[in-house]
């Protein structure tokens, strides 16, 4: 941006405040320079930085071709056909270019705050961005070759650009050298922000969930405060806060509970003595495999509780299965019946005919899955149903 | 007299965090059942006002 600066006499701009220049001597009559104009001194240019800006006169889409063209002095078609490469070659061509997009400020604005409807559109751009971002990854294969090998790094880039637009409140100058170093403390403070956020999720599953809470109320009341007192500081309050309150929030909904310990489990009572009322798990696999313990006729009640995993009870055919089974997220499948999703309730209440066993099942699982059948190695469609229910 | 200015985004959020930490600290009191039918739309709500709080105000 060109500061306006006050007129002053082009000599006054070349000399040295402290050194001032020698008067020329009054010139006489006799001078034969007299009527000679005095001769303008060399000036150097002032330097001022280049700006990267994107294009209003010559535009595709945004200008950012044009205007990272006009940055380098070189042609835009150039960067036009590096950018499509990008694109096919990779992907990353495609965040690069409205992380471009987000940053980079139009001809003539300055690389000042962008005004209110403009950030209000790249916010908007930005949230549908990254809405449109999770609901394509999952569905894609691999129709870009490798491509999607590329896109991580982009969305990395774009997260980092995002939280460090949140946390400053700033937009970069239109300097490159300024976005990259945006990007850089962005994706710091991205990381720092998913360490914290998996001490968080770690701490409440392990029963600190209390504690957690607490901390979310004083990191909230923190920020009221801080936005009288020093509202600078307390911006950058926002995203860990952020990264703390997410994640405990998740555990809690899903009801993780990592106390169990976690790694892989395998129980195989002998008898039908052995066969606990109790198994649980923090995180990982756990097996309750019953078909050596000869169950006595009756009900057998089993509590299964696993946090982030999975868990499976195996059954011998003569055994009828009744069991209640609530999930975070993840799925169920009970013999052929299978279900999933969110906030899982899945009831099969049933009865054994006289004389025969009949495990009740309790299981909670936060995230992961829940599998009843009775051989482990069997796929879905070959396993026997729950037949020895009446 | 020199007024000091507030910052909107930081205020949101801790309105939205305060909000959100009541209600992760009546989960963990049993108070309520937190689920994610709950949970995932209070989420949502924190993120985005305070996105649209950094979006809609200007830092001068």
């Amino acid at each position: 941006m060109v500061r306006d600066r006050p007129a002053v006499d082009p000599l006054l701009t070349m000399t040295d405040d402290t050194n001032p220049p020698e008067k020329p001597p009054e010139p006489g009559p006799e001078d034969p320079t007299r009527e000679q104009p005095v001769p303008e001194p060399p000036t150097t240019p002032h330097e001022e930085p280049r700006r990267l800006y994107r294009s209003r006169s010559d535009k595709v889409i945004a200008g950012v071709c044009s205007g990272i063209a006009n940055y380098f002095r070189i042609d835009p078609v150039i960067v036009r056909v590096l950018a499509v490469a990008l694109i096919f070659l990779g992907g990353a061509g495609v965040f690069a270019y409205i992380a471009a997009w987000l940053l980079m400020p139009n001809e003539g604005e300055g690389g000042g705050p962008a005004e209110g409807p403009s950030r209000a559109l790249t916010v908007a751009g930005a949230i549908v961005l990254i809405i449109a971002i999770a609901i394509a990854f999952p569905f894609h294969g691999n129709w870009w070759g490798g491509g999607w090998s590329f896109v991580p790094l982009g969305v990395i880039a774009l997260a980092g650009l995002l939280v460090w637009r949140v946390a400053s409140g700033e937009r970069p100058q239109g300097d490159a050298r300024a976005i990259v170093r945006a990007i850089g403390l962005g994706v710091a403070i991205l990381a720092g922000c998913i360490l914290l956020a998996f001490g968080a999720a770690w701490a409440a599953a392990a029963g600190g969930n209390g504690v957690v809470a607490g901390f979310v109320v004083a990191a909230g009341l923190a920020l009221i405060v801080g936005a009288f007192v020093s509202p600078r500081a307390a911006r950058w309050m926002i995203v860990p806060a952020l990264a703390v309150a997410l994640p405990a929030g998740a555990v809690a909904a899903a009801n993780i509970d990592v106390k169990g310990g976690y790694g892989d489990r395998t129980y195989r009572p002998a008898t039908s003595a052995a066969v606990r009322d109790h198994y649980r798990l923090g995180a990982g696999k756990l097996v309750v495999d019953l078909r050596a313990a000869h169950l006595t006729p009756g009900d057998h009640a089993i509590k299964l509780d696993v946090g982030v995993g999975e868990a499976q009870l195996v059954v011998p055919p003569n055994v009828c299965v009744s069991s209640d089974t609530h999930l975070g997220i993840g799925g169920v499948q009970v013999f052929k019946r299978d279900t999933g999703g969110v906030d899982v309730d899945h009831q099969d209440e049933r009865f054994a005919p006289p004389g025969t066993p009949r495990v009740v099942v309790d299981a909670n699982i936060g995230i992961g899955a829940f599998t009843i059948h009775h051989r482990p190695d069997q796929g879905w469609r070959r396993t026997l149903g729950n037949l020895a229910c009446a | 007299m020199r007024v000091k200015r507030v910052d909107l985004t930081a205020l949101i959020a801790g309105v939205g965090l305060l909000v959100f930490g009541g209600v992760l600290l009546a989960d963990a009191l049993s108070a309520i059942h937190l689920t994610f039918a709950a949970y995932a739309p209070l989420a949502c709500f924190l993120v985005g006002d305070v996105l649209l709080a950094a979006g809609l105000t200007r830092r001068d």
